[in-house]
């Protein structure tokens, strides 16, 4: 046997052993779920598996066999088996996985998929289950909330939507260097008007600040600002009014001038990022985190963290970014929209073509009782929580305590080693209440973030989302051909008003542009199908 | 006299060109290197200055924070090891096998030679698309597992195509000699081709290594165990994630984890091991793919 040979053979070994150590490290994990006593509470006769595709973010990783899972399969008999896709990925994977009906018994999906999948009818119909008898705890919330109405494909539902439980909603928010106003002796804005004054003023203070930036470019500071000043933007130009109750494209608007004037007075005046139409996330945090930047208006929850990083540089350590009620825009109104509160946008379907249907169902609607709550928020009673004498689940101090230094945060850490909260799988879910409890329960809790929640939650201007209506597969496709279009018109007109290359003057003509394009039609769909879903 | 002039003249005109040449190449130089220089400085220098955003040439705040996060996780490592799989055994079994597919196309005296050829061809316009190839790989039950990474890709045709072309330099005569002497087909391929080929068996090796290293659609598509993926997955997921903070419309979007120096950590651990293989296969490099594109 020559060399060339021998050393043929050596690497083709080498491979072979290598790809057995792939198998080997594949297979080991199936069984960790340990011995098991059968208890009255076991929703089935025998040890079921059911699997579920999740998606996780690199803020929450989620581990199969956590504690919450544990106590799970202790009290209902049910092994839940995550595949879980990391988040960056999981659109493009959960398209494969459904459009070859190779998927597990449960799914995690977005609003746009159940419309997009249901049709084909890899979904199991969930109307059938949705009474007292079989899903009694799912019942409830079905009657509580008769918004749901709005989640049925074609008169069927099915998707399981997300209950959050005490949800404390922010939103888009005003949230501005409260120590720069409190130095200066500036009174907190009370208008719009006023908002530009004061940041004008401190700009005049401090010339070589960006007194407000934004990120994300032109359509992100639409959204941010538009319903604030009196018309609104929503995702795309489409946006329900709570004022007028009905929906409206914005853009095609007389209304929307005011934005469009607002903002052009903004960038005129210095005010606004003369880099507005192209800065990014990052950007924004940096300039704001670093003290180059005074003011934004996008998600209020990111001042707490700007404060926590400014105020380690040296020279910075009183600044403050602090929200603001939301000032007053030019027709009198004070009015924003908070995010979802309630009815969440996460959703799981079940699988047409599982085995286990029943323990699936039987599973959810556990989860869904104030119990199966308790457990996939709280995790295993008398190991991470304790009732208290009203009831309600408490966390215990002793278990918090190894995560208090926890990166990138001692509750996140708390809801990734348990598997519990939103993030998880988990139907009636906590997401703010937790993180409160927690933070209290470490000290951690700070007055900025108090004063924080204190200003969001008293302020009377925010309403929750309105549920969007269900369209019927015709309406869902014509009402996306008139948004590409009218999309694709308006983002070349947005940024000639800002910068004040047009006169707001000529807005009107785009105006009569979008309605030959189909906007009064677009409105008109959605709101015949908000009228439908009122009267189911 | 004037004969020196001319010389002159024409010395310093060499001169000129080489300062040019040197100039242009320094720019391209500097533009290719510092990407990768600012990467690897903000991975060292403290969040404080990259917000500020003062970082030009020299890492400031000097602090190797980023990479003790990185290093701590141990799901880094583990995909790195799988990294390390994918790329060793893929590279290994598709340069067997294109080297295998090849050598008969390269062959005058191979019965339908020219059909087999336009067949292999076809394959690099048209495929079948991404939802009938996972049907495919799942049908033949390779769904989670390694073979789902390095079979579908095992021959790229193109470099089928350039390893043929160079095969096909080596005279025939070489074969024939060897039948005389009793050798046969396998034979002669593995003791008198390949040893010939070393050129362009280092170039293919470096190409497919490259493309396992940096691929991460396949991982993504057809492995299901996170304990399976590759670093890529994750290096894709830790950078996207920064991006979309604040997207999912509620407060645990508020929280900005991903800190640009953690995500300059990971590319720089991620491209280093690769960017090492280069200059031990540079000088079969040239001479491989140049080997290639000689006869057409």
């Amino acid at each position: 046997m020559n060399n060339m040979t021998k050393k043929a053979i050596v690497t083709l070994l080498a491979i072979a052993m290598l790809v057995s150590f792939a198998f080997a490290g594949g297979s080991k994990e199936s069984s960790d779920y340990g011995d098991y006593v059968k208890l009255d509470t076991w929703l089935v006769d025998e040890p079921t598996t059911v699997t579920v595709l999740l998606s996780d973010s690199a803020m929450q990783p989620i581990k199969n066999y956590a504690p919450a899972q544990q106590e799970i399969f202790k009290e209902t008999g049910i092994k839940l088996e995550y595949q879980v896709v990391p988040f960056a990925s999981y659109d493009e994977k959960k398209n494969v996985l459904l459009a070859t009906n190779n998927w597990p018994d449960v799914a995690y999906v977005r609003p746009a998929d159940v419309p997009m999948y249901a049709p084909v009818g890899i979904f199991e119909p969930l109307l059938q289950y949705v009474n007292e008898e079989t899903m009694p705890n799912f019942y409830r919330f079905w009657v509580k909330y008769p918004d749901m109405k709005n989640f049925l494909v074609d008169g069927e539902l099915y998707a399981f939507p997300v209950v959050a439980r005490d949800e404390s909603a922010n939103g888009f928010g005003p949230v501005i260097r409260q120590d720069l106003l409190e130095k200066h002796g500036i009174a907190t804005p009370q208008t719009f008007e006023e908002l530009l004054d004061v940041l004008d003023q401190l700009h005049q203070l401090y010339p070589d600040t960006i007194p407000y930036t934004g990120r994300k470019g032109t359509s992100q500071l639409l959204k941010t600002t538009s319903y604030m000043l009196g018309s609104g933007y929503g995702q795309n130009g489409l946006y329900y009014d709570h004022d007028l109750g009905k929906y409206v494209f914005g853009p095609a608007t007389q209304e929307f001038k005011a934005v469009l004037s607002w903002l052009n007075e903004a960038y005129e005046r210095g005010i606004l990022d003369p880099d507005f139409a192209t800065t990014t996330a990052e950007q924004m945090e940096s300039k704001l985190s670093s003290g180059r930047a005074l003011f934004f208006l996008d998600n209020s929850g990111f001042g707490v963290n700007y404060t926590k990083s400014l105020q380690k540089i040296p020279g910075y350590e009183d600044a403050v970014f602090q929200i603001i009620p939301i000032p007053e825009n030019s027709f009198g109104q004070r009015r924003a929209e908070s995010y979802a509160k309630d009815l969440t946008d996460r959703f799981y379907v079940v699988n047409a073509s599982s085995k286990n249907k029943e323990a699936v169902i039987k599973l959810i609607d556990w989860l869904y009782s104030d119990h199966g709550s308790d457990v996939s928020n709280y995790g295993v009673e008398g190991y991470s929580f304790e009732y208290n004498e009203e009831g309600q689940p408490e966390f215990l101090l002793s278990y918090l305590e190894q995560f208090r230094d926890a990166s990138p945060s001692s509750y996140y850490a708390v809801y990734e080693d348990l598997g519990v909260t939103k993030l998880n799988f988990c139907l009636y879910a906590c997401n703010t209440r937790t993180w409160f409890e927690i933070e209290k329960a470490l000290g951690n809790w700070d007055e900025v973030s108090d004063e924080y929640w204190n200003i969001v939650n008293n302020d009377k201007a925010y309403v929750p989302p309105k549920i969007a209506p269900a369209l019927t597969t015709e309406e869902s496709e014509r009402s996306t051909d008139i948004l590409m279009e009218l999309t694709t018109v308006l983002e070349q007109e947005y940024n000639k008003y800002i910068m004040g290359i047009e006169p707001i003057d000529n807005w009107d003509s785009v105006i009569a542009h979008c309605e030959e394009l189909g906007a009064r039609e677009l409105e008109d769909i959605y709101n015949t199908a908000l009228a439908r879903s009122g009267s189911i | 006299m004037e004969k020196q002039h001319k010389k002159l003249i024409s010395r310093t005109g060499n001169a000129l060109f080489d300062i040019v040449t040197y100039v242009i190449l320094t720019v391209l130089g500097f533009i290719t290197l510092y990407p990768m220089w600012y990467i690897l400085i903000v991975s060292v220098s403290s969040a404080q200055h990259i917000n500020l955003g003062d970082i030009s040439f020299w890492p400031r705040g000097l602090n190797f924070e980023a990479y003790k996060i990185v290093f701590e996780n141990e799901k880094i490592w583990r995909a790195y090891a799988n990294t390390i799989l994918y790329t060793v055994s893929g590279t290994a079994l598709q340069v067997i096998l294109t080297a295998m597919c090849a050598y008969p196309l390269s062959r005058p005296d191979f019965y339908g030679r020219r059909i087999l050829s336009i067949f292999t061809t076809l394959t690099m316009f048209i495929s079948g698309g991404m939802i009938p190839l996972y049907l495919v790989i799942m049908n033949l039950h390779m769904i989670n597992t390694i073979w789902a990474i390095i079979l579908p890709p095992a021959i790229s045709t193109y470099n089928m195509i350039v390893m043929r072309t160079s095969f096909q330099a080596i005279p025939h005569s070489l074969a024939e000699s060897a039948y005389l002497d009793g050798a046969n087909d396998i034979q002669i391929f593995a003791k008198i081709i390949l040893p010939l080929s070393k050129a362009i068996l280092a170039t293919m090796t470096l190409f497919y290594a490259v493309a396992h290293w940096n691929s991460f659609f396949p991982a993504m598509l057809y492995l299901n165990d996170q304990a399976k993926y590759p670093v890529q997955v994750l290096m894709r997921d830790i950078i996207i994630s920064g991006d979309m903070t604040g997207d999912t419309g509620d407060v645990t979007g508020s929280l900005n984890i991903v800190a640009t120096n953690y995500k300059y950590a990971v590319i720089i651990i991620s491209m280093i091991p690769i960017l090492f293989v280069y200059p031990f296969l540079q000088k079969h490099f040239t001479k491989g793919v140049l080997l290639g594109a000689v006869k057409g």
